[in-house]
């Protein structure tokens, strides 16, 4: 009996020895674990490649552009003083105002009231302001009402005058703001970009993945398919394809088409670097011994093969994001792309194709300006991407 | 006694200036043209001129020969900006609108007591550009083998048609025809000979009365079997080089990829200046080729224009009045015979039955005329130089009524919204009216890229019209692409710049549905045009109208003929057929310092062929 219970009590004390020691080794391999993934993140790709990103400080320059044409755009209604609709015919032709920060040494942004005429000689409308009368800009101030996101019906804008005008870019002919315009312009500009890569990029990743991956005739047809889609002039194709489109669609269509007819271009580029770089990858070890572990192709092309060519295709489509903008650009400008009353950077700019624009009311072609901007911005953003993207290399 | 002295006198006078002819030359010519007949290339001026060359009263001054005359124009179908420089016809329009047809051609024609049988007079001895006679030939040739040739018009121009029946000629001799009709035709003196009454049977808006028969015929295939229409219509045509004119300048250089046109003095041209110089004083017509009208004003605003107002867009006159002085031209306003510089037709014969039952509602058109605000289009378009106005004729027509110049032109949105909603056309939810059966009412107005100016005044008109609920867009195509679907019925609301606001009935197309080219209902102008044969049968207040003019041209009675035309006005302003903006806005013209004999001001209407009634051959470099 007593030796029974000796012997239960050792084989009790044993056990909860391996337990303890088990769980300690159990909680050290944890820690381990933790520590290994701890590194493992702290030097995984993406954090390279930030690290690598942050230290170029024209990418990161580009960046915040980026950020901040797209922030504008995103609340566009609200920023711009005046809505697309609002014709101010009294100031047409109006240079950009000066605003003046200090009254009385005093903070209180204000423009000056415009006396009105015309010269007598050139008849041309001339604004004098009066130093005496100050128009004080106040801030969410009630206006036009809009909706914001084309959503929320809104009335206050981000600043604004109660009377006389504030147009910081000067006015069209009609006495519309030009910065109310380029700020509403930017919301399609901008947006064609991001839906026309967006785009592009699913029919090239799709397409160049596949070409990459099977090979053979799938290649063949793929690889051809490119060469025909880019061996047209690009500017005379948008050109026939968009001059086919019905005139009595709605803007909305004619915008998303013309998005669609850029990217149907566009996603040759893409699909040629992902199939040179899926070339390469189809011959690496961890993908035969995906396949020698019976996985199928789409297990291999979704776990393995596409985000392996994840930061290339980041890098391309950020870089095709400006030839986007440019080609809704020129094609607008030519009179081809969207048309008024969308308003998108190339109408605007197609509005000031003329003489007098480049002779008396240069203010007219400030919409020029914010698309090389953009485009800079993104240029150097997409720069700085691409040397982040493969961090490995010096 | 007395008697025999001043019988004396008389035949002094009458055998000194015979000596006076015989001892000096008569005429003078260019020192070009002295060069060739001294070589013996050319017959002597005497014998190029006819017996009485028309005298053309200068403006200004008796000119100098030389220089190069530099324009510019659009293209193949910009054929105003040669044509019009070059306005020789039977009879002419006179500068001043309201005097009598002057002699062209013709040195003189009269009208049969029963006002049916015209006979023209030609000056003897006028000849073509290749030195061929001008005779009746020519007409004849015209009226039987072109206007009468259904392979190539379809149907003649309606001023030779009176009651459905075709003029008849009577060749008297070499000079002389007799034009006969069933009944007085009111419209062949001015339309028939001093408007159409060109060379151009089938070129420059098919303006013609007479053709080159000795030319013309070996391409015709009544004459010349091997011959086809199509070879004939290229024959015929006015860039031609080869064809004969009777014109001033000849267009010597143009053809397919050509970049500029070329017209050169007409070395048996039949004018001649009070001192005998043998007319035109310039020797060639420069036109250079822009496919933009910004890139040709911009030409012009560095100097390199000498003389032109077509295609001058007045939005560019501050530019202009900045550079003149650096590039030595005046810039010049001439009033333009404009009721309104755009305007806007409801196109009442539209497929759409629905838009069709709306748009021929007159409370329809009268609310979107009151819709419009025109002072600010004034403002805004036209540098507040223009008149806002209804579109009816401007002050110097003698149809002229002074209560009829702000009809519905006011701006009255409240009284807009009102016709609107008495017509039943409801305002939805999102603001925008619908048709009275419910469904979406949207229409399309349609333009031809002019320049900024018309582009700003027709997006404020399309934003007017959707203020007041009527959802409007706005779509822009290239003229060629734009005038055949206007005349094809397919534009809902066509725009246009219209002129003939001096005397529209030379050519009704806006007073009424008269052809295709009445936008405000083409199918049923075509219905009339053709006598019923083709478009499409129209309503009885728009018949009513076609039996006014009618009556109109089948009277010579001056006066019966302006009682007509007012009561057409009448109808035409109060029915708003079409709406004007802003009318009278002035043409800008520009005018290098040295070119002469172009006047301070002149009104021009392109009816009566400005700057053609100028005598553009008297045009001269005073250099």
């Amino acid at each position: 009996m007593m030796s029974g219970m000796k012997h239960y009590k050792e084989t009790a004390d044993y056990i909860n020895k391996m337990y303890n020691r088990q769980s300690q080794l159990d909680e050290s391999l944890a820690d381990q674990m933790r520590e290994s993934e701890k590194i493992a993140d702290a030097t995984s790709q993406w954090r390279l490649m930030w690290r690598k990103f942050k230290r170029n400080r024209i990418a990161v320059v580009g960046g915040i552009v980026v950020l901040l044409f797209y922030l504008v755009a995103l609340f566009g209604d609200f920023i711009a003083p005046y809505t697309l609709e609002q014709r101010m015919t009294r100031y047409s032709y109006l240079p950009p105002q000066r605003v003046y920060f200090f009254a009385g040494g005093r903070f209180q942004p204000h423009v000056y009231a415009l006396e009105t005429g015309r010269d007598p000689i050139t008849l041309q409308r001339t604004y004098v302001p009066n130093p005496d009368k100050r128009i004080p800009i106040r801030f969410f101030v009630e206006g036009a009402p809009y909706k914001l996101f084309g959503l929320i019906p809104a009335r206050r804008h981000l600043f604004g005058v109660e009377e006389g005008i504030i147009s910081l870019f000067g006015t069209d002919g009609q006495g519309r703001d030009m910065f109310s315009r380029i700020i509403k312009g930017s919301q399609i500009s901008l947006t064609i970009g991001l839906v026309g890569v967006a785009l592009s990029l699913l029919i090239g990743a799709v397409l160049g993945v596949a070409s990459g991956y099977y090979g053979g005739w799938v290649d063949n047809v793929v690889q051809r398919l490119i060469e025909i889609v880019r061996s047209f002039p690009p500017i005379p194709l948008w050109m026939a394809l968009t001059a086919a489109l019905p005139q009595h669609w709605s803007p909305l269509l004619i915008y998303f088409t013309i998005t669609v007819i850029l990217s149907l271009i566009g996603w040759t580029w893409l699909a040629r670097q992902l199939r040179g770089k899926v070339l390469a990858l189809r011959e690496e070890d961890f993908i035969m011994a995906a396949r020698l572990a019976g996985a199928s192709d789409r297990w291999i092309i979704f776990k393995h093969l596409i985000p392996a060519t994840f930061s290339h295709i980041i890098v391309i489509s950020t870089l095709s994001m400006p030839s986007m903008i440019l080609a809704e650009s020129s094609l607008s400008f030519l009179g081809l792309g969207l048309r008024p009353p969308l308003t998108s950077w190339g109408v605007l700019l197609q509005q000031a194709q003329n003489t007098q624009v480049l002779l008396l009311y240069p203010w007219l072609m400030l919409p020029g300006v914010f698309v090389a901007l953009s485009i800079l911005a993104f240029n150097f953003m997409g720069d700085g991407l691409r040397d982040a993207a493969d961090p490995y290399t010096v | 006694m007395r008697k025999k002295a001043l019988l004396l006198l008389l035949v002094v006078v009458i055998v000194m200036s015979g000596i006076g002819i015989n001892a000096a030359p008569k005429y003078k010519e260019a020192p070009e043209l002295a060069k060739l007949a001294r070589a013996g290339q050319l017959p002597p001026v005497e014998e190029r001129l006819p017996k009485e060359p028309l005298v053309v009263e200068p403006v200004e001054s008796i000119g100098k020969y030389g220089g190069t005359w530099r324009r510019a124009f659009t293209g193949i179908n910009d054929f105003h900006a040669f044509g019009r420089q070059v306005y020789d016809t039977i009879l002419r329009w006179p500068r001043d609108p309201k005097d009598p047809i002057k002699p062209g051609l013709a040195k003189e024609w009269y009208w049969s007591d029963d006002g049916k049988v015209l006979t023209l007079r030609l000056r003897e001895g006028l000849k073509w550009s290749d030195g061929h006679p001008f005779t009746t030939a020519d007409i004849t040739f015209w009226w039987y083998d072109i206007e009468l040739d259904t392979n190539i018009t379809p149907a003649p121009h309606p001023e030779w048609v009176i009651d459905g029946k075709p003029m008849e000629l009577e060749v008297v001799d070499d000079y002389t025809i007799k034009l006969k009709f069933p009944k007085p035709n009111g419209l062949a003196e001015t339309v028939g000979l001093a408007f159409h009454g060109n060379q151009w049977p089938l070129g420059f808006e098919r303006f013609g009365f007479f053709a080159p028969r000795h030319y013309l015929e070996q391409y015709h295939p009544r004459y010349n079997p091997k011959a086809t229409y199509e070879l004939f219509e290229e024959k015929a045509i006015d860039y031609n080089t080869e064809r004969p004119v009777m014109t001033a300048w000849k267009i010597t250089e143009w053809g397919p990829g050509a970049t500029r046109l070329v017209a050169k003095r007409n070395p048996y041209y039949w004018k001649v200046d009070p001192a005998g110089n043998q007319l035109p004083y310039i020797d060639e017509i420069v036109l250079t080729l822009f496919e933009e009208v910004e890139a040709l004003n911009l030409r012009a605003i560095e100097g390199g224009i000498d003389f032109q107002f077509r295609r001058m867009s007045l939005s560019n006159y501050p530019s202009f009045m900045m550079n003149k002085d650096r590039y030595g031209y005046e810039v010049l306003l001439w009033p333009d015979a404009v009721p309104s510089k755009l305007c806007y037709y409801f196109n009442q014969s539209i497929e759409d039955k629905g838009l069709r039952e709306i748009f021929q509602n007159p409370k329809f058109r009268q609310a979107m005329s009151l819709a419009i605000n025109r002072d600010e289009i004034n403002e805004v378009s036209y540098l507040g130089l223009g008149t806002p106005r209804a579109f009816v004729v401007v002050p110097d027509s003698p149809y002229y009524d002074p209560n009829q110049e702000q009809l519905y032109a006011q701006y009255n949105p409240e009284l807009a919204n009102k016709l609107l909603d008495e017509i039943g056309l409801k305002r939805g939810r999102d603001g925008y009216r619908t048709r009275p059966d419910g469904s979406r009412l949207e229409i399309i107005v349609e333009g031809m890229e002019w320049d900024r100016a018309t582009t700003d005044e027709m997006e404020l008109v399309v934003a007017a019209w959707n203020e007041v609920g009527v959802r409007t867009s706005m779509r822009t195509s290239s003229r060629e692409l734009y005038w055949t679907r206007a005349c094809g019925n397919e534009i809902q609301v066509s725009t246009w710049v219209e002129s003939r606001a001096i005397d529209p009935m030379v050519d009704p197309i806006w007073v009424f549905p008269y052809d295709e080219r009445s936008w405000m209902a083409p199918a049923f102008g075509n219905w009339y045009a053709s006598g019923g044969k083709f478009g499409e049968e129209p309503p009885k207040y728009i018949k009513e109208m076609m039996d006014l003019y009618d009556r109109y041209k089948t009277t010579v009675d001056r006066d019966e003929q302006i009682k007509i035309a007012k009561e057409l006005l009448r109808r035409n302003a109060e029915g708003c057929f079409v709406i004007g903006t802003v009318g009278l806005v002035p043409n800008v013209v520009v005018v290098k310092n040295d070119f002469r004999n172009v006047p301070e001001t002149f009104t021009t209407d392109w009816i009566y062929m400005a700057p053609g009634t100028l005598d553009p051959c008297h045009f001269y470099f005073d250099r």
